[in-house]
């Protein structure tokens, strides 16, 4: 075939405009190509994973598995347990997984100087927040079971077993899901996944960063209910885990409504004038263990706490509707509603 | 240039022209965030793309013993109209037509999303 300079000329510039066209309009992708997706049930809630780079799928039906796994051992419901087992007064012997989340939980329960306390659940059966029958108890009804609620009657033995005394019962379902999610995360990295996002029913670990090397949008919730999300915050490698008065409540029979974030000091539900707490951080167990606690502190205390401790920032939305985030997320915070007050917490009292 | 070269750089644009317009139309078409998917037990089991959808309807997904739930679909939303669970979240959630909050419903696993919503504008929400 006799050459065309011209033709030739044409065609190249052909491909190199064709080639922008993919790329503009995306036809290629080798990431999204590769990336894998997982949505299944576990833990009473919805899970929602997607891993971009070669092996993403594969990777996230280990995830599954072991999502799996650990609700097998710390379900209190499920008779098969080692939680339920516990909580029945038997000597259990704890396996690996057990063994750690009580470890860290209760750690985080001393750390919180019980604002968190993994033995509140004969409360929480009590209100009927266990099987969603609701009911208001009486006060005497709560104060007999107020001495059974204190994590420091939870101690496994040396040997690897538990045994709790008669009456305390002990539930992970303030934790399990952010230990879910660190494990899930460190999964994934053995597994030279290096860009994911996982929701374990709203409990966002972000791994990495996007595959475009940007950072993860993590909506929070809007408590009212009103919008999908009150703001955006931009992270990566960080969970970002929220609790919300919102989650399950009850009206009662006189108006009042009761929700399932309880104090532990008091066996009534925490309000202490906030509607959600969001903690981020490196740690899904910390977040998910201090948006639960610093819920139950309320506003000012919670502050007090991350001054002390610090490792983590947070977000609280007020019932009044107010934001108040600390300084840490002060440039990768957005509120949705531009017009919105946020007030920044300093490290200053 | 000569004439034939002339003929093949007009071929050559308007062969550009039209690949770029299916390319564009067939990255955006599908995804203006209008499927809905309906998926039981992780399963999508129903999907329709609500811009279509011109007579309201009503089907039911499950069954006594897996729990069940009775979908009414009308032009642009859908949503849980009835269901067997005991704690009714899934109908008070309401109609959804587009954005990024699923219906869902925790006792009979249950889930309705609007799929391809490319412009959610959050990769994923905490709450």
């Amino acid at each position: 075939m006799k050459r065309n300079p011209v033709f030739l000329r044409l065609s190249a510039a052909g491909l190199a405009v064709f080639m922008l066209i993919c790329a503009v309009s995306g036809c290629s992708g080798a990431s999204a190509g590769q990336s894998g997706s997982a949505s299944f049930f576990a833990m009473d809630t919805i899970m929602e994973m997607t891993a971009y780079g070669e092996g993403g799928q594969d990777a996230l039906d280990q995830v599954e598995h072991l999502i799996f796994t650990l609700e097998d051992l710390f379900s209190a419901t499920d008779q098969n347990s080692e939680v339920y087992a516990a909580n029945q007064g038997l000597k259990v012997a704890l396996s690996d997984y057990t063994a750690d989340i009580l470890d860290q939980s209760l750690a985080l329960c001393a750390l919180t100087n019980g604002a968190l306390d993994i033995t509140v659940r004969p409360i929480m059966d009590a209100w009927g927040f266990t099987t969603s029958d609701y009911r208001v108890p009486d006060s005497t009804e709560i104060d007999a079971l107020l001495p059974f609620v204190d994590y420091s009657l939870v101690t496994p033995s040396p040997d690897g077993t538990l045994t709790l005394p008669a009456g305390v019962q002990i539930d992970m379902g303030a934790v399990a899901k952010g230990y879910a999610s660190d494990l899930a995360a460190q999964l994934l990295a053995e597994n030279g996944i290096n860009s994911a996002i996982l929701s374990l029913g709203g409990n966002v670990m972000a791994v990495g960063a996007k595959p475009d090397g940007s950072n993860w949008r993590v909506g929070i919730k809007d408590p009212s209910g009103n919008t999908d999300y009150i703001g955006v915050v931009e992270v990566n490698n960080k969970a970002v885990v929220t609790s919300g008065g919102y989650e399950r409540y009850f009206t009662g029979d006189d108006g009042q409504v009761y929700w399932h974030i309880i104090d532990p000091s008091t066996g009534y539900p925490a309000k202490t004038g906030l509607s959600s707490v969001t903690i981020i951080g490196d740690s899904g167990i910390l977040c998910d263990a201090l948006s639960t606690a610093l819920f139950v502190m309320g506003a000012d205390d919670a502050l007090d706490f991350w001054r002390d401790n610090g490792g983590f920032e947070a977000i609280f939305i007020a019932e009044d509707g107010e934001i108040i985030i600390t300084s840490g997320l002060k440039d990768v915070f957005t509120p949705s509603d531009t017009s919105a007050t946020v007030t920044v917490a300093s490290y200053d009292r | 240039m000569t004439g034939r070269a002339k003929w093949v750089a007009a071929a050559l644009a308007a062969v550009l022209v039209l690949s770029a317009a299916a390319m564009l139309i067939i990255k955006y078409a599908g995804s203006d965030g209008t499927v809905a998917e309906v998926y039981k037990n992780g399963d999508l089991v129903y999907s329709v793309d609500l811009s279509t959808v011109t007579e309201s309807y009503t089907f039911t997904v499950g069954d006594d013993q897996d729990g069940w739930n009775t979908i009414s679909v009308e032009p642009g939303r859908i949503r849980v109209s009835d269901a067997s669970c005991h704690n009714h979240n899934c109908i008070e959630t309401g109609w959804i037509g587009s954005g990024i909050k699923p219906i869902v419903c925790l006792p009979n696993k249950l889930v309705i999303k609007i799929s391809g919503d490319a412009d959610s504008g959050v990769d994923a929400i905490s709450g």
